[in-house]
């Protein structure tokens, strides 16, 4: 039962991308694409641990999410500094 | 340092610094820094490794002596370490408060999500600020981030200029009460404000994302080893760790700019590296033909290692992800350093040579 | 019905509130800035939630507690890069819309 409830809530965080989607190939500037990338890498990792669970190798799936993190971490910064230098969008 | 020039105290307590020079003051803090920066390194190893016999414990030990070598002084800039163990427990207690504020102020989000945009009001308010250690402005910009309604946007000197949404969420901040809950956190150390004002001043440019690079780099950098070092247990191996490891330190270009970490992390050293994991790999390789089995037929090293044929390929491949995972690291520092100068390399003592990635971080210390 | 899965239900399905919200605002706040303290935000609180629900379901077990590590990194981190991005589009001279009257 709670199989389900996870499966639910996997999916529904799956849908949940898709404005984000909308957002970085609508948005206006370049920043409002990053910050959609940023949300989806977010939910990623929740997506994640989630199927950890429903595949119940919690421990391999917690592993790849952490490095999920750090990697939207360094991605958001670099971006963010490559603009900063650049000095126009 | 002149031995007749120290005083002696009257009770029979002499202090480190007065048998001889080499104990100064500034090295008794750094072997402080180095056991605190182990002991916290080796927690987080004990909590991310799920085995505890000994061979993995000794690698633990090993990995976080090394890191805690060449990293310890990132976590101590702003604190030291004996006022750690002051601070830290403040800081615990603050949390609970402030995660209150973060829950109050998200369900404010909510309403204004699902409301007219024209009740959303946002306008960008200076505001100043009487901390002045770093570690309490960065805590006070994220706490300012994370409570909904405000971001900061820029921190220079003591001003903070945050974006907030609507009037409600602008007269939270400026009430001032959160500064006060931080500046009761960090009430021990305030005494140092001649420490902090002159490396605040040295590092005024993007403080926070320094200061939280810097908290992170040496865990970063023990996830990547744990990586490699449990690469037949869980995902991972050789190639992830030395790719993680790489990422720790274009994080500090990322913090500090290119021409500080090229200085500090070579191209000499890079090469070095590579060549050496590459030569673990091919070394262990050749030893099992020279034992007189195939390449990388690791169950011949069971002629050195007596540990039983199954042991030693167990060690033979620990050994080879170690050597991928350093050749792995070098290299994706080498390409990292080859793409962002653009092929021209800076001189060895011409600071200025570099100027594409590095111009808003000049003349900062470490 | 077990108490923790109860708890853990609840915790999951606020996690998953916070996210629609961080995604509503995402679509329909007018500005950058705004879109920013809709996402970064709200999508900080949803992890924690979500992750502290997974935890509880898991029992008290080292995974527990390396889920909540990642909570930890993502409430350090994620309002750093947003702090970056604002920043970062501060310097490059986007101005934030101030509401109804049309002043810059």
């Amino acid at each position: 039962m709670m199989e389900n409830f996870f499966l639910g809530a996997s999916l529904f965080l799956c849908l949940l991308v898709l404005p984000c989607l909308y957002r970085a190939i609508v948005g206006p500037t370049i920043i409002d694409r990053m910050v959609a990338i940023g949300a989806i890498g977010t939910k990623t990792l929740v997506i994640l641990v989630l199927m950890g669970f429903l595949y119940e190798r919690v421990a391999m799936f917690i592993d790849i999410s952490i490095v999920y993190a750090l990697l939207n971490f360094i991605s958001t910064l670099a971006a963010a500094r490559y603009f900063e230098m650049k000095g126009d969008i | 340092m002149d031995k007749k020039s120290t005083t002696y105290r009257t009770y029979p307590y002499t202090p480190l610094t007065a048998y001889h020079p080499i104990f100064s003051q500034r090295r008794i803090e750094q072997v402080r820094h180095l056991l605190l920066a182990f002991v916290l390194l080796f927690l987080f190893w004990l909590l991310l490794s799920g085995h505890y016999d000994l061979f993995h414990v000794s690698i633990g030990i090993f990995c976080c002596m090394l890191i805690s070598y060449t990293s310890s002084d990132f976590l101590f800039l702003h604190i030291g370490a004996d006022d750690t163990h002051l601070i830290l427990p403040r800081l615990i207690m603050y949390l609970p408060w402030l995660f209150y504020q973060i829950m109050l102020s998200n369900l404010h989000l909510v309403k204004l999500v699902f409301s007219p945009i024209s009740r959303l009001n946002p306008r960008i308010i200076p505001y100043q600020t009487k901390l002045t250690n770093g570690l309490a402005l960065v805590t006070f910009a994220n706490s300012i981030t994370l409570t909904p309604g405000t971001i900061t946007i820029e921190l220079e000197e003591n001003t903070f200029y945050v974006h907030a949404i609507d009037s409600k969420a602008a007269n939270d901040l400026l009430t001032g009460d959160m500064e006060n809950h931080i500046e009761k956190v960090f009430l021990p150390i305030a005494h140092l404000k001649e420490r902090s004002k002159t490396m605040l001043a040295a590092e005024a440019n993007n403080l926070i994302v320094k200061t939280v690079i810097r908290l992170f780099t040496p865990f970063i950098q023990i996830y990547g080893l744990y990586v490699i070092a449990h690469g037949h247990y869980s995902p991972g191996g050789g190639f992830q760790g030395g790719v993680i490891l790489a990422a720790s330190v274009i994080l500090l270009v990322l913090a500090f700019g290119l021409h500080k970490t090229m200085t500090k992390f070579t191209e000499k050293l890079t090469v070095m590296l590579c060549s050496t994991g590459v030569l673990i790999y091919g070394g262990i390789g050749l030893l099992c033909l020279l034992l007189g089995g195939n390449f990388l037929d690791y169950q011949k090293l069971d002629i050195f290692l007596k540990v039983g044929a199954p042991e030693a390929r167990s060690l033979g491949i620990l050994g080879i992800e170690i050597g991928i995972g350093i050749a792995v690291m070098a290299c994706m520092i080498s390409i990292f350093y080859d793409i962002a100068t653009g092929g021209d390399f800076p001189e060895q003592d011409d600071p200025s040579a570099n100027d594409v990635v590095d111009n808003n971080s000049s003349g900062d210390e470490r | 019905m077990d108490s923790t899965n109860i708890i853990t239900i609840v915790f999951i399905c606020t996690g998953c509130f916070l996210f629609m919200t961080g995604s509503i605002g995402l679509v329909r706040f007018p500005d950058f800035y705004a879109r920013m303290h809709a996402t970064g935000k709200s999508d900080t609180l949803a992890v924690f939630f979500c992750l502290f629900g997974l935890a509880i379901y898991h029992g008290f077990t080292i995974d527990s507690i390396k889920l909540f590590l990642i909570a930890v990194f993502v409430f350090i981190a994620n309002p750093t890069g947003t702090h970056s991005i604002c920043r970062a589009a501060f310097r490059c001279g986007i101005k934030p819309w101030v509401g109804e009257e049309e002043k810059s």
